[in-house]
């Protein structure tokens, strides 16, 4: 297992525009090797900023995101692709192109100018592709998947880039309930084999089924952060997600029982 | 990928016979066995003189132009991400003309050979300077495509205003040579015009195709490029730069030759794909054999009188073009 590093983001602050309101205000938050942390929290609430900020793709106008103790900025691209992977919530897809193509983009930083893919880099390839289950229609266009399994082949892209990082953007939607879990399953593996995982999700269940720490978003700012314990209570959920909701314990059998999972109910009759 | 080198090695091939077709063909007759010979010193006379200095020298242009346009017309796709796009989308046409026409409606241009070249090359150069500071005073330190295409419509209107003043004022001799070089033809093919030509091209080509796999990236939108670790705002400034130097050397040496830059990219994504490790290559071969087989048609059809090199590519290219384009979509 290669030495793990942690990509941390110290009071963050962002907004799209000089004047406009902040997208991201006073955010902390690390990535810590082993871990998977879920960033939840309703739609706007500044989770997809958040993860573009710790990328690099975005920078903050306050904060400092680093990896490993270095300035993000100060890291060299390629060097930064090889540690952080992106799946990125969706992406155009102009031209037909193979899922093994695809695939074979996350070796780019990897690659030098003039040299193509290795028999290191298929190695990596086929490695991604197992673990996500895509190798067996890897010779098919992309154009032709399914959502899910479209989304799997970003995983897998990520994947190949043999990240120490892996940062997500709702991965889960559009999959069905066996690849949604098939999906976290992986993630939880790859937490445990040392990668430090950030999954931005709208699944309040699965999240706290599968992740470590849950970091619940409002308006940009940090409402909640701890334990799927400490945040999936009912109080805090009904206060940012404006809905009413019950908190009950994961019925069982297996490894998440008692786990607390949010039902919303039907909204109470007005006053 | 598969298949690039065999490609490739189809397009020299091409690229070749075509070369020797023209080097062969016009006004007088050079049998294609004597070229070597002739070349060699070992047949003299006007066939020699023929070939050295007006043959040869056009076939190096055309294929220099040629390669330039459509290798730039690749990119600037790629850059902006938009079918659109080709060589002079981004105003440098304009730019180069107004130079062109300035020198010419200033009556320079029969007493002094070079000052059309060195006209359009400095109006190209002035408008993609333009362009960029437009498009960067826009949209930030971020050179965002769709701001980079307003600001190139917006500059070559602004120039396709310039010349049709110049031209109001012009003299009927000037300006007919103004329409002439703005259809694009390759007749002041020169040794000394091409060894210019090559300083740009050549190095240019290297540092394009050099982007392939970022440009393969970048396709897949700028964040995703990103997080592959390309870096981004560095390879849309190097390919915006280095492609207009490419257009601005092509059209200073030969007038604004249109649809080469357009059709030839298409043809090839039709034909092979979107990749630009193979795609840039491929354009370059196939726009340079593409106009140098235009430009022996326009030298030929009426000799010894010629055609603008310009309206061939477009009555040429336009139907092959559509003959691709339905051939796919059935």
């Amino acid at each position: 297992m290669r030495p793990s590093t942690t990509l941390e983001g110290a009071n963050l602050s962002f907004r799209y525009t000089p004047q406009g309101p902040w997208a991201v205000r006073d955010i902390s938050v690390t990535v810590d090797p082993g871990i998977i942390l879920a960033v939840l929290g309703p739609n706007g609430s500044g989770k997809s900023s958040l993860l573009r900020l710790l990328s690099g793709a975005l920078s903050p106008d306050e904060g400092i995101v680093s990896l490993g103790g270095r300035p993000l900025p100060a890291i060299p691209d390629r060097e930064r692709a090889r540690r952080i992977g992106v799946v990125p919530q969706s992406e155009p897809s102009p031209f037909p192109i193979s899922v093994r193509e695809l695939v074979g983009m996350g070796r780019y930083p990897h690659l030098g100018t003039w040299r193509g893919l290795g028999a290191r880099d298929h190695e990596a390839m086929d490695r991604a592709m197992r673990r996500c289950s895509v190798q067996h229609f890897a010779d098919r266009d992309m154009g032709n998947l399914s959502g899910g399994e479209a989304q799997r082949v970003r995983v897998a892209r990520a994947l190949a880039q043999e990240p120490e990082i892996l940062l997500l953007d709702e991965p889960a939607t559009g999959l069905d309930l066996r690849h949604q879990m098939e999906l976290h399953t992986l993630l939880r593996s790859l937490a445990h084999e040392g990668m430090g995982i950030l999954l931005i999700t709208h699944d309040l269940n699965l999240a706290s089924r599968f992740a470590d720490r849950l970091l619940l978003l409002n308006e940009g700012q940090n409402t909640a952060k701890g334990t799927p314990a400490d945040v999936v209570r009912d109080s805090l959920l009904e206060g940012v997600y404006q809905w009413p909701v019950r908190v009950v314990e994961h019925p069982g059998p297996g490894p998440d029982t008692r786990a607390p999972q949010a039902i919303p109910l039907a909204r109470r009759q007005g006053p | 990928m598969t298949g690039i080198a065999p490609r490739l090695g189809t397009l020299v091939v091409l690229l070749t016979g075509v070369a020797l077709v023209s080097v062969s063909i016009g006004a007088a007759r050079i049998p294609m066995l004597e070229i070597v010979p002739a070349l060699l010193g070992q047949i003299e006379g006007t066939s020699r003189s023929i070939l050295v200095h007006l043959r040869l020298p056009r076939v190096v242009l055309a294929i220099g132009v040629g390669g330039a346009l459509a290798l730039a017309g690749t990119t600037f796709q790629a850059l902006l991400r938009n079918p659109l796009a080709e060589p002079y989308v981004l105003g440098i046409s304009g730019g180069a003309a107004v130079g062109a026409v300035a020198v010419l409606v200033a009556g320079l241009g029969a007493r002094l050979p070079w000052a059309v070249p060195l006209g359009a090359f400095v109006g190209a150069l002035l408008a993609m300077f333009l362009v960029l500071r437009v498009a960067r005073a826009a949209g930030g330190s971020r050179l965002d495509s769709r701001v980079l295409i307003l600001a190139g419509v917006v500059v070559g209107a602004f120039f396709n205003a310039i010349i049709l003043l110049l031209l109001s004022i012009a003299d009927v001799e000037s300006f007919r040579s103004a329409i002439f070089w703005m259809m694009g033809n390759l007749s002041g093919a020169t040794w000394g015009g091409n060894l210019l030509l090559a300083l740009y091209i050549l190095p240019g080509t290297i540092l394009l195709l050099a982007l392939a796999r970022p440009f393969d990236l970048l396709a897949r939108g700028e964040d995703v490029a990103f997080h592959l670790g390309v870096r981004v705002e560095r390879t849309k400034l190097l390919a915006y730069l280095v492609a207009s130097l490419l257009v601005a050397a092509a059209v200073a040496f030969a007038g604004v030759i249109g649809f080469v830059g357009l059709i030839v990219p298409h043809a090839l994504r039709l034909l092979w794909g979107p990749g630009h490790r193979l795609l840039l290559p491929a354009s370059f071969l196939a726009g340079a054999a593409f106009l140098l087989m235009a430009d022996t048609v326009a030298r030929v059809v009426i000799a010894p009188a010629e055609l603008p090199t310009g309206v061939i590519t477009a009555l040429a290219g336009v139907p092959l073009f559509v003959f691709l384009l339905v051939r796919r979509g059935v």
